[in-house]
């Protein structure tokens, strides 16, 4: 059986007429982390919304564990838990309530401990627990997006600029996050333009320009992606 | 997993949802103004016509006594005649406040008693009377459009809609709750008044359930309306509302304007001051006439009555009773074609409230409040027989010239309104 997670196969979307996505292929494994790194307007968005059937690929074919995003829509999404860019949550709830209320529409009932838990893991200070989202900054919303996603425990992680306005340590402790549930067995695809975090926490770099992938680094032995290759394609290509 | 803890979440949801809660908020206290509003105009219907009652008695009994002769007994003698309010008559009062409810009548002609005061022509009701009927009809898409217009799009530009999608089971467990909780709070907020109205006046069950039924569809209509359009994925929120708003100003106020324009330029009928006028002049113009004109006009319509005594007198009360009634069958076909006119005008609204919900459930309410053209309709037609009950009671006395006496007055017996119109 195969251990393929995410499938982009040919992958074509066109939007307004322009060719947003052309011919890309790659896999993500179980238990993989694989970063797309692009510049505006490569596709890196577009990749997630056709993984979630939010959009119909024009060509090619888009699989969530063996399932076709663009024919199975709802049962795709079941299997996938999602970090938008900007963690939009409801403001006028708090952050209990927003992760009750979010999990209920996954028909998932969870106990108290384990939003503490989830909420722990993301160091969101527990005095801020109990305030409505419209007093958070943009990082603590984003912590508790990422908490969100991980009450989920989806086999699938689709990440849109995860680390997008947190502070250091907590990028840190996202990166730690992210290992772990990788080793747990879960497949991570993560955009970004954050080139430093791909590096450390990915085991395979993309670089997507206009819509098509066009070199994917692996990481080494020690588990690591030489940064400074990375960087300098990643640089080629947008000034290209 | 139950679908309880999904309604609890959402009904959470929607306590903190501010803006949401106090429109239904709002909806709820203008249905209970509309209900209160109601109830008062009820309540002094019901004392002013328990009021017209004992005075009209008292003074009929006061004429009576001072009375000379049989036909200015009838001359004098008033006689309540009303259209009691249903239990629901609050919720639509209609054309109550237009078409008379509450009349004196006397045995004189009945024509220019019932059109003294000329009634509407039952067209398409516009935003008139504030009751119920006005906030179902009008204030009810308002609530709607506003609780609904942004359903999807709130969502889309507050950048949640691809996370709610995504981790929604599915479509339904995302939107299927937050539209029937709100749905079933407007519907609260709107029927709880009505519901406590209702009870007040002791409706039946059946109204009860009958009027309800009226307002779901109502919200039913209006809510798939608004959704149709709030669900566009391209619709912005203020395009939704717009549109939404559109809809309504066409629905609830540009066809009943067109309606009422056209069934004004269809159906030209005289209005119910033509015919108390038609019937005041050949009243008056009996006066110059022969004597014997007017009573042979009347023994045709009233054979019973042919063998009274020829009139030698200048005057004779025989003779006046004669032409009023010759004077109301004179305007008899124009009070036919007037009411004709009226029913044509009702039957064209009836089709208008096809494409009108808002002249649809106006007309609902007022079919079972007993306040629409059919209602107001019975009544005059109540009028009449009472009338006739009460100039068929004199015409023994004035027409056999019976000697008049104060125990032969008395023994003039005409029943109440209430026993000739069989109310309760």
């Amino acid at each position: 059986m195969s251990n393929c997670a995410l499938r982009a196969s040919d992958l074509e979307v066109i939007r307004g007429g322009n060719a947003v996505l052309s011919g890309m292929s790659f896999e993500v494994k179980q238990g993989e982390v694989f970063a797309l790194l692009g510049g505006n307007g490569a596709g890196k968005s577009t990749t997630l919304l056709t993984f979630m059937g939010l959009l119909q690929p024009n060509g090619g074919i888009a699989e969530v564990l063996g399932q076709s995003a663009a024919k199975e829509p709802v049962a795709v999404r079941n299997q996938i838990a999602y970090l938008p860019e900007n963690a939009a949550l409801y403001d006028h709830l708090t952050a209990w309530e927003n992760l009750t209320y979010f999990l209920s529409l996954s028909q998932v009932r969870p106990d108290q401990a384990s939003l503490s838990a989830a909420l722990d893991s993301v160091s969101l200070p527990i005095q801020s627990r109990g305030k409505p989202l419209k007093s958070y900054s943009k990082g603590m919303r984003q912590k508790v997006a990422i908490a969100l996603a991980l009450l989920r425990e989806t086999p699938v992680l689709l990440l849109d600029e995860p680390t997008s306005g947190l502070d250091p340590s907590a990028v840190e402790d996202f990166h730690n996050i992210i290992e772990r549930l990788a080793k747990q067995g879960v497949a991570v695809l993560m955009v970004t333009h954050d080139l430093y975090g791909a590096c450390h926490v990915a085991h395979r770099v993309g670089i997507l320009r206009a819509g098509q992938l066009v070199e994917v680094f692996e990481a080494d032995e020690d588990g690591s992606i030489e940064i400074a290759t990375v960087r300098d394609l990643f640089l080629q290509q947008q000034a290209a | 997993m139950n679908q309880s803890f999904r309604m609890r979440q959402e009904f959470h949801f929607l306590l903190k949802s501010k803006a949401v809660l106090g429109v239904l908020l709002l909806l709820f206290v203008i249905s209970g103004v509309s209900v209160a509003l109601g109830l008062n105009y009820v309540e002094a219907e019901r004392q002013q016509i328990t009021e017209l009652i004992q005075l009209d008695t008292e003074e009929r009994t006061h004429k009576r006594s001072l009375a000379y002769d049989y036909g200015g007994a009838a001359y004098d003698a008033f006689h309540a005649a009303w259209n009691p309010p249903t239990p629901l008559t609050f919720a639509a009062i209609g054309q109550r406040d237009l078409n008379p409810t509450l009349m004196r009548i006397r045995a004189l002609a009945i024509e220019g008693q019932i059109y003294e005061t000329d009634s509407v022509n039952p067209e398409l009701a516009l935003a008139g009377r504030f009751d119920f009927a006005f906030v179902a009809a009008y204030l009810l898409p308002l609530v709607i459009i506003f609780v609904f217009y942004d359903l999807l799009a709130s969502e889309r530009e507050g950048g949640r809609l691809n996370l709610l999608v995504v981790t929604a089971e599915r479509a339904s467990a995302l939107w299927l709750p937050r539209i029937l909780l709100r749905f079933f709070g407007i519907l609260i907020s709107i029927l709880f008044p009505l519901w406590v109205g209702m009870l007040m006046e002791s409706a039946a069950v059946g109204s009860m359930l009958s009027a309800s039924f009226a307002i779901v569809v109502q919200a039913v209509i209006w809510t798939a309306l608004v959704l149709a359009i709030a669900t566009r994925p391209t619709f912005r929120s203020e395009t939704s509302a717009a549109v939404s708003v559109g809809a309504w100003v066409v629905l609830t106020l540009a066809i009943p304007i067109a309606g009422k324009v056209y069934i004004e330029g269809s159906v030209t009928g005289i209005k119910g001051a033509e015919v108390a006028l038609v019937q005041r002049e050949a009243v008056n113009d009996a006066w110059d006439l022969p004597k014997s004109t007017t009573m042979d006009a009347f023994y045709a319509s009233h054979p019973e009555w042919s063998d009274s005594a020829p009139i030698n007198e200048e005057w004779h009360w025989k003779w006046y009773y004669a032409f009023q009634q010759v004077g109301d069958e004179l305007a008899a076909d124009l009070a036919q074609e007037y009411r004709a006119a009226m029913l044509a005008r009702d039957q064209l609204t009836a089709r208008f409230a096809f494409i009108s919900p808002a002249v649809a459930i106006q007309r609902q309410f007022e079919a079972l409040a007993h306040t629409n053209l059919d209602a107001s309709l019975a009544f005059e037609d109540q009028v009449r027989e009472y009338h006739e009950h009460i100039r068929r009671a004199y015409y023994p006395v004035l027409f056999r010239e019976v000697p008049f006496s104060s125990e032969r007055l008395a023994q003039i017996e005409i029943a109440d309104f209430s026993e000739s119109a069989g109310l309760d």
